[in-house]
């Protein structure tokens, strides 16, 4: 009967991606179907998971295969909405990194638009392992190196919290509450270096309470386990590693403050290791991430504190980026409104639980504080400057809610009139938090995916405008950087294959939509070495979500970059103007230059 | 490794994977062998021979195999990095064989000392639940799940018709090298149906532009190659018109010829 019950909820995960991968490829092929069909196919996968786990049923191997069936299922969500090439902007720029390793056999190759990643090659180094065994594509290969990531996350969530609460029940619908957090579905899905180490992060956390719970015997074995996780994280990711020490040096605190002892205590042995381990790989290895961090989380201060002050506008929740993209429809708002408050209900109820039972130990408490801080880091949506700051740290917080939530305790509440109702609505609540998770994770419009290759009236295959640039540099390989938008770069970085500059290494996305070029421009271009530009005059050149895909028939072009964004190359002595597709136009600023070979 | 059937096996699988993911010639059967031995084995290995001695209760196994895998993986890739052969698939496959066989003789000596002092691997491991044998309708209820997720994943590969994606066209110039006397003018189209097109091409100092009328079907090119008899630079401008639209340009490129000889084919 259990078996067959599993199976069913089984078929229901798979039916579920069959719908959603239906609903993409109406999307994909114009059809422009009912959002609806796709989240009926999220539906169906969540809801039957959700209402199992709130059983008291469910042993702890059902639940755990429960927790790991959703998460790998929400993981075919993503996968059936890639094209399937990469399309999230960061899986192109570790797209690159892999395919440098894959043709030059070794690390640490320059990537041009974020020179920080290459001095992280955790997930490149592992994906490696795949592509040079089986000849796959970095996409391929990604998506499987990411799938078992996704695994580990579950499972090594699920143990954690069920050592740390000794109930299974807690443990599955934490679990599962956390596939609720804005970035799950999608964000934290992508083939980039935070979606291998946050996984890991979890591991380390699981071998710090194995280290407090086991026998004598086997405490050195969690102890060499976690700090070989660690040094992993180092080298995969520079904000998960600060969060590991930061983690590690806060559990040591509380450890000492619950035992009452003025001595380091808990993991202070792996929080040295962790603080050590990752100032080396920052002061020797990898000291240009400091560069890349500071200015973000430096403007975040500013921006919160002047919106705070009144002086600065709130940012625009649900808005659509451009005048052509719609905002959220109020429904989908209302449900994701409607998820953060039973998340604010949720809290004090949880905390009091944890408080009640399980203030004795550290790393419930460190769930807690988490808890509790995410709502700040919530917070900081509402700050321009501030909301990408806020997001990422709210995917490290949300661990310590889905804890507390988990231990509300609403799917035991059974009135005599009608004793299932605590099932239903905690399975109802639970639905909720994941949709309106998924909604506030990313824009309403690009839930669905677009179409960049598609098959013309007559038949043959035609690629979408940035693309077809990409494919276009990529045959025609001539010496010299390139500069670009957002879009067009991460395709000329993959599949392109090309030096480009553009967001965080150059000001390019500030000179190429200017109407004019100004003399410090023109000296940075040079300074730069950049010989060719591409001018992507689409309204969403510079977008890194919707700028892959066609354009729709009849869309306005109104929001396009004025022409005088493109012709001012122009005036640049010599340039000639090698391509053009109508919304996509490379300038040569140095033709005939022999170009200074490609440093790799 | 006498009396450890699960190292043995694990040595065996290992070995077995290694060499099918070496020999076997198509790419997509080698995922079989390599996802196993890059993602499974090298994290079961290693936990095996750090809880040699207190053997891991089975929920912990399933993180930890996976999770030290990727570590694994990772911290390799840093060993690979530094070796001569750099990061290949034989050095890949020599170090996940080499760290899953010292693991497993790690392993195996430790559990052996253990034995002797009265803990065996019987007494406390905390074995994995035992799955009943499926029964028919189980059995058929997964494939049919199998066979929607792999229609799912086809689905998702899949190219449809999208009359609603606005077509284009691409007039290009490949960028020139230092020694090029000659430029290559083509014209791709990328439009949903055959289009018929007029390009001009301007030589300067030429008294009269080429004119080429060409129809192109969805994804076909157009290619026209330009050279250069004069001894000093010349520039070249191409204009492309539709024809439907003869009046206004629709596309317009120009590159620089190298010195050499001006002439049009």
């Amino acid at each position: 009967m259990a078996s067959n019950r599993v199976a069913l909820i089984i078929l229901a995960c798979a039916a579920g991606i069959l719908v959603c991968s239906i609903a993409n490829a109406l999307s994909r092929a114009g059809e422009d179907p009912t959002p609806l069909l796709y989240w009926v196919g999220v539906l169906v996968i969540v809801l039957p998971i959700f209402y199992r786990l709130t059983s008291e049923e469910a042993s702890p191997g059902e639940r755990l295969a429960l927790v790991c069936l959703l998460g790998l299922s929400l993981y075919g969500v993503k996968l059936v909405r890639d094209a399937p090439i990469f399309t999230f902007a960061d899986e192109f720029l570790h797209g690159y990194n892999s395919n440098q390793v894959s043709q030059y056999h070794h690390l640490f190759h320059d990537n041009p638009i974020l020179e920080t990643s290459k001095y992280y090659p955790g997930l490149e180094g592992a994906t490696s392992a795949l592509r040079t065994l089986t000849g796959l594509s970095g996409y391929t290969a990604g998506a499987i190196v990411i799938g078992a990531a996704r695994l580990l996350a579950m499972s090594a969530m699920f143990v954690l919290f069920w050592r740390v609460s000794d109930s299974a029940r807690i443990a599955g619908l934490g679990t599962a509450i956390f596939t609720g957090n804005f970035n799950f579905l999608f964000w934290s899905a992508q083939f980039s270096y935070q979606s291998m180490a946050l996984p890991m992060l979890l591991l380390i956390l699981l071998a710090v309470v194995e280290l407090e719970i086991a026998p004598r015997a086997a405490r050195g074995a969690w102890r060499a386990l976690a700090a070989l996780t660690i040094a992993a994280v180092v080298v995969t990711h520079h904000i998960t590693s600060y969060a590991v020490a930061a983690t590690l040096i806060v559990l040591s605190a509380l450890t000492a403050w619950v035992e009452r002892v003025r001595k380091p205590a808990g993991p202070w042995r792996l929080a040295l290791l962790a603080l050590v381990l990752t100032t080396i790989w920052l002061i020797f290895i990898a000291s240009s991430t400091v560069e890349y961090i500071s200015p973000t989380v430096s403007n975040a201060i500013e921006s919160s504190f002047h919106t705070a002050a009144g002086e600065a506008p709130t940012r625009d929740l649900f808005q659509g980026a451009t005048s052509n993209i719609q905002p959220t429809p109020t429904p989908a708002r209302a449900v994701a409104l409607l998820a953060v408050l039973m998340l604010i209900a949720g809290l004090p109820f949880g905390l009091l639980t944890v408080w009640r039972r399980y203030r004795k130990q550290p790393v419930a408490l460190l769930f807690g504080l988490a808890a509790i801080a995410f709502f700040g880091a919530l917070a900081l949506r509402l700050t321009p400057a501030a909301w990408e700051t806020g997001n990422r740290a709210s995917e490290f917080l949300f661990i310590g809610l889905a804890f507390v939530i988990g231990c509300v305790g609403l799917e035991r509440w059974r009135p005599a009139s009608a004793r299932w109702a605590g099932r239903v609505l905690a399975a109802t609540a639970l639905t909720i938090i994941v949709i309106g998770g998924a909604i506030s994770g990313w824009p309403w419009d690009s839930q669905l995916a677009h179409a960049v290759r598609t098959h013309s009236e007559e038949g043959p295959t035609i690629s979408s405008p940035p693309l077809a640039m990409a494919e276009w540099a990529q045959d025609h390989r001539a010496e010299g950087k390139i500069g670009a938008l957002v879009a067009t770069s991460r395709l000329l970085l993959d599949p392109g294959d090309r030096r480009v500059y553009s967001d965080f290494t150059a000001n390019l996305v500030e000179i190429i939509p200017d109407d004019s070029l100004l003399s410090w421009q023109r000296e940075l271009l040079q300074e730069k070495n950049i010989r060719f530009v591409v001018v992507d005059r689409r309204e969403v050149g510079g977008d890194g979500i919707r700028g892959f895909f066609f354009t729709e028939q009849g869309t306005s072009t109104d929001g396009w970059l004025p022409r005088s964004s493109v012709t001012k190359f122009e005036t640049f002595p010599g340039a000639t103007r090698i391509y053009d597709s109508g919304s996509i136009v490379i300038y040569d600023l140095e033709p005939g230059r022999d170009g200074e070979p490609e440093k790799r | 490794m006498r009396g450890h059937r699960d190292l043995r096996l694990l040595l065996a699988l290992t070995v077995v994977c290694a060499i099918g993911s070496l020999i076997t010639p198509l790419g997509a059967v080698r995922v079989i062998f390599a996802v196993p031995l890059t993602l499974i084995f090298p994290g079961y290995a290693i936990a095996a021979a750090a809880f040699a001695s207190r053997p891991l209760a089975w929920p912990e196994r399933i993180p930890l195999t996976l999770g030290i895998s990727l570590a694994c993986l990772a911290l390799s890739s840093l060993v690979l990095n530094y070796t001569p052969g750099g990061i290949r698939g034989l050095p890949w496959v020599l170090i996940l064989v080499l760290v899953v066989f010292f693991c497993c003789r790690s392993a195996a000596t430790h559990r052996g000392r253990s034995s002797r002092r009265g803990r065996t691997d019987r007494q406390e491991a905390d074995p994995l639940p035992k799955l009943g044998k499926p029964r028919p309708v189980t059995a058929i209820l997964a494939a049919v799940a199998l066979a929607m997720v792999a229609a799912a994943l086809v689905l998702a590969q899949a190219t449809f018709d999208n009359n609603n994606a606005a077509g284009y066209t691409q007039l290009w110039v490949s960028p020139p090298k230092p020694t090029d006397t000659f430029a290559q003018i083509g014209v791709t189209s990328e439009q949903q149906q055959t289009r018929g097109y007029r390009l001009v091409v301007e030589v300067e100092g030429e008294d009269s532009p080429l004119v080429q009328t060409f129809e192109l079907e969805p994804s076909q090119t157009h290619l026209t190659k330009v050279n250069s008899d004069s001894e000093s630079p010349v520039g070249v401008e191409a204009k492309l018109y539709l024809r439907s639209n003869p009046t206004k340009v629709y596309r317009r490129v120009s590159t620089q010829l190298n010195p050499a000889g001006a002439s049009v084919r």
